[in-house]
């Protein structure tokens, strides 16, 4: 096996930041990057000034970059990074900024994801996703992800015997947290079995209630050191552990398993936590299917038994089984472009810190955030996934 | 904006060819890998020794879908449409345009080259089965509105 990464002791995450989601917005990428970095400023009480590290991940940022992003909010840094990696961009930012902190590159790093939604904005985006996307997967029906989706779902249910409704579940349960999450872009809208199965078709064997609504909106989180975090008495959470894998399982010809079984092992072990022990899971739920790919592959449950595994535990925030995606998930809460990469590692950082208000899971301390991003053609080709552990000031 | 009819430069080699029920496709010169998606260099040694080639066609479907929906009116006018992914003998996974009889995953089927509606090169698996594998194929254009 590879080698094992550094431990990433002495490094915290704090600050966590969620914009309410909005369906469609005016605004450009810059509104919601600066604003969550408003935010942050607010919630940790630091100077703009103090910021001296800035990782921003958008889809919809074009043509400003991160650099010019340093501009137009009249900020210096001396470390910059932006994160291309769509639903992994979170986890990513994190380890990259973690090492940045560590090695003294920089001292309080802002990551940030941030996207708008124009009404032609997600069809632009999915049309000239990458170069495959333009010639061999968008002329076939211009279904943009739903298309290779729907054929993951498909050889997914045929190779495990998945049903709609295990699906359904997963949904559901979002649904419900959602329900109690004022930011959730559909939290008022109930979603039970009936109601989920008599949707309507999207791409067979999706349906309306697989496939998330692209919407604009901003997540982030600080990265510094410990004794900074304690000194502006902020709670936080501690990296236990953290890995990325990305292209894994090339010769695959359906992507039924991702990177995550490849590194899983390992990052229970540099943890010194076992999935038992996680209390609060948050998946990248692009669509159903890939959660449990990532339970599966994150060693929740043996790799095939996500149906069986979603049809004896719970996922609700309160249900007393394994909470997942506590916030509602993209599924429930939109997908705001690459700040839908950071929904996983926000909502971990507000569990384990106890600050998820409405949605909060008792007592919980060990977090697990998984990542999966960037459809090039017929597969996700990012892995990644970080344990937290909550600690407060 | 028509952002059906584009595909990347890289491409050119898939317009022109006969319509005939074969499949071309990049073979790599040096190390003979076959690619998919057309790339520049070889995805397997990176040499700078791609050419267009006549490969094996032979396919089994790995996964289909009908689309209910689509981002562009030209598809919108004709849903629902059928796809699928398919795995080639000669390697590469390929999606294709398919008949809608033909969205059964295990089916062996064959992949050939055809022109979509908007000019642009394209991808359709049809019956190899078929007793006139040309009609088969035509068949299957007509029913997704190609040019035969």
């Amino acid at each position: 096996m590879s080698s094992a990464p550094a431990s990433y002791a002495g490094v915290v995450i704090a600050a966590p930041v969620s914009l309410p989601h909005v369906r469609f917005s005016e605004h450009g990428a810059q509104w919601f990057v600066g604003g969550v970095l408003r935010e942050m400023l607010r919630a940790s009480g630091l100077r703009k000034g103090e910021i001296d590290g800035l990782a921003v991940a958008s889809f919809t940022l074009a043509p400003d970059s991160v650099v010019t992003l340093t501009q137009y909010f009249d900020m210096s840094v001396r470390w910059l990074e932006q994160l291309p990696f769509g639903g992994a961009s979170g986890v990513l930012a994190l380890r990259r900024a973690a090492r940045a902190v560590q090695a003294g590159d920089a001292e309080v790093i802002a990551c940030i994801g941030g996207d708008t939604n124009r009404p032609e904005g997600f069809h632009d985006l999915v049309a000239g996703f990458s170069s495959f996307t333009v010639d061999a997967s968008y002329p076939y029906g211009a279904a943009g992800p739903n298309m290779p989706f729907a054929l993951i779902t498909r050889a997914y249910m045929e190779r495990h015997g998945a049903l709609r409704e295990d699906f359904g579940r997963i949904c559901i349960a979002q649904r419900h947290n959602a329900q109690h999450n004022p930011g959730a872009l559909l939290g008022s809208r109930p979603l039970d079995m009936e109601a989920y199965l008599a949707a309507r078709a999207v791409a067979e064997p999706l349906h309306l209630y697989d496939c998330v609504m692209p919407c604009a909106g901003g997540e982030g989180f600080l990265v510094m050191r410990e004794e900074r975090a304690r000194a502006l008495g902020l709670p936080f959470a501690r990296i236990l552990a953290a890995e990325e894998l990305h292209n894994a399982f090339p010769s695959d010809p359906i992507q039924l398993r991702g990177g995550w079984e490849l590194f899983a092992p390992r990052l229970y072990a540099t943890a010194g936590v076992s999935p038992a022990e996680i209390d609060v899971l948050q998946t990248y739920d692009d669509y159903p299917v890939i959660c449990l790919l990532q339970m599966e592959g994150l060693g929740l449950c043996a790799p095939g038994e996500g149906p069986l595994f979603v049809r004896e535990t719970p996922l609700g925030f309160d249900s007393g089984g394994l909470p997942h995606n506590t916030s509602g998930g993209q599924l429930s809460a939109g997908q705001a472009g690459a700040a839908a990469g950071f929904m996983g590692v926000v909502e971990a950082l507000r569990q384990v810190t106890g600050a998820a208000s409405g949605h909060q899971v008792v007592g919980a301390r060990y977090a697990l955030a998984s990542g999966y991003g960037m459809i090039n053609y017929d597969r996700g080709l990012c892995s990644a996934a970080v344990i937290l552990e909550g600690e407060d000031a | 904006m028509n952002r059906l009819g584009a595909r990347n430069p890289v491409s050119r080699g898939l317009y022109g060819l006969p319509v005939d029920g074969s499949l071309t496709l990049q073979v790599c010169a040096d190390c003979a890998a076959v690619q998919y998606p057309p790339r520049e260099l070889c995805r397997a040694c990176l040499a700078d020794a791609l050419a267009w080639r006549r490969v094996d066609g032979s396919a089994t479907v790995l996964a289909a879908t009908t689309l209910a929906h689509s981002l562009e009116e030209d598809f919108r006018a004709r849903l629902p449409w059928h796809v699928a992914s398919l795995a080639l003998d000669a390697g590469p996974v390929v999606f294709a345009h398919i008949e809608a009889r033909h969205a059964r995953s295990g089916i062996r089927l064959r992949v050939a080259n055809a022109t979509d509606a908007r000019g642009a090169w394209c991808l359709v698996a049809f019956d190899a089965a078929a007793r006139d594998p040309l009609a088969a194929l035509q068949a299957t254009q007509h029913t997704q509105g190609m040019h035969a």
